[in-house]
């Protein structure tokens, strides 16, 4: 039974073959059914398709403009926590809450974002349609 | 800055080095102690040089990844913050500087109480290969009591950090951006040269870590976690190479989303060392 990943990887797939025309990739369709659509990291991308980093970004960046994924961009506290999401880093705000651990004690503290790790990931866009190139 | 170093701070630079090294180049079978006095006093600063530029694999590094894409045939006029350029080499796809940086800490001693200013040179080495840059850091121990004994208490600042450096090359070079070395770790992993003591991954709503105990590795242990893990983007992190590899048994840190490699020990074989990093590269 198709999951609703598994759907939407297809339509990527779509995309793959089309930039990557020559290139056999190998695809483990068991592994793709279970990735969180509204969560991909390059990595992930990058993992499962065993291309090289540059190949999975090219393809994530070709899937947003094709509006099949939604680019976002999360600031992570630095015990790695997830303190917010934005739809690009200009939009993040400008200080986030985090635990940071002091004398032994996780204490509440407000914390510059600018100073904090940034990560790139994707969803997909339910929503959108899918242009074909 | 080279030219102007007291025998104090040539020691202290000479010290960063391993002892084998400096066995090697000046033939001396003593204690480093020993070694690094007489260097002070009859080595050349051409000696000097070389002895920097060919031993700088052997030391104790933090190695920062970048892709650039600037020209390395046409690189932009730059220099590093309170450094020295003290030698430069090219060769085909490849261009490799070499500086040394002074840095002072700002220490506090306990006894008897006061603070004082102390200077260190620093060899810092920029590889360019291709659209890859390499910055490595010989490191720099934490603990200044190593220097100063037990009188020192701590460090309480230091005039030059690997973070300001980073952003001045940031600065300077177009388009400068961590080179994410997931591949290239996974690589290595999935051929069995290394195994996971401590891993830390994102999955979708958490940070994880899974820490060994000691002697055990995640792949060896885990096998049906490691194959979850090797999915993930992989934070800080800490490896070992196993036995099996030809290269010496080593222990190292490594933040794969952060293009970040710490190796923490000292390598019997600088060149071998050069190419594990080489081929964490190369498999991105």
């Amino acid at each position: 039974m198709e999951t609703e990943g598994t759907v939407l990887f297809q339509k990527l797939l779509d995309i793959i073959d089309r930039l990557f025309p020559v290139r056999p990739l190998s695809i483990n369709e068991e592994a793709l059914a279970q990735l969180d659509p509204d969560k991909i990291y390059i990595e992930n991308v990058r993992s499962l398709l065993d291309v090289s980093y540059q190949d999975a970004k090219t393809l994530c960046e070709a899937a947003t403009r094709q509006g099949l994924f939604r680019k976002q961009v999360e600031v992570l506290c630095p015990d790695g926590a997830v303190a917010a999401t934005a739809d690009a880093e200009n939009l993040l705000p400008d200080h986030v809450k985090c635990l940071v651990e002091e004398d032994g004690e996780l204490e509440p503290r407000e914390m510059d974002t600018n100073d904090l790790q940034k990560i790139t990931f994707y969803r997909f866009n339910r929503t959108g349609q899918v242009a074909h190139a | 800055m080279l030219a102007e170093a007291t025998p104090l701070s040539l020691s202290r630079l000479l010290a960063l080095f391993p002892v084998n090294a400096l066995r090697e180049k000046w033939h001396e079978q003593r204690k480093k102690a020993d070694i690094l006095a007489w260097a002070v006093q009859n080595a050349s600063q051409k000696e000097i040089k070389q002895f920097l530029d060919e031993y700088f694999g052997n030391c104790k590094q933090h190695i920062y990844l970048f892709t650039h894409r600037s020209d390395i045939t046409d690189l932009p006029n730059f220099r590093l913050p309170d450094a020295e350029k003290i030698s430069e080499r090219s060769d085909d796809n490849v261009r490799q500087f070499l500086y040394l940086a002074e840095v002072e800490f700002h220490v506090v001693y306990t006894n008897p109480l006061g603070e004082d200013r102390i200077k260190f040179l620093w060899p810092i080495r920029l590889e360019f290969v291709g659209n890859i840059l390499i910055v490595r850091f010989v490191m720099m121990e934490k603990d200044v009591r190593t220097y100063f004994g037990e009188g020192v208490s701590r460090t309480v600042g230091r005039s030059l950090t690997e973070p300001q450096i980073n952003a001045h090359l940031k600065n300077v070079l177009a388009e400068l951006e961590v080179l994410d070395i997931n591949g290239g770790i996974k690589h290595l992993w999935n051929q069995d040269r290394i195994d996971g003591t401590k891993i830390r991954y994102r999955k979708a709503k958490s940070m994880s870590t899974e820490s060994m105990d000691a002697g055990a590795g995640v792949k060896r242990t885990y096998p049906d976690l490691y194959k979850e893990l090797v999915k993930r983007p992989l934070f800080d992190s800490t490896f070992k190479t196993l036995e099996e590899d030809e290269n010496e048994e080593m222990t190292f840190r490594a933040d794969p989303s952060n293009g970040y490699l710490g190796l923490s020990s000292y390598a019997d074989d600088g060149d071998g060392r050069n190419s594990f990093v080489s081929e964490i590269i190369r498999h991105n």
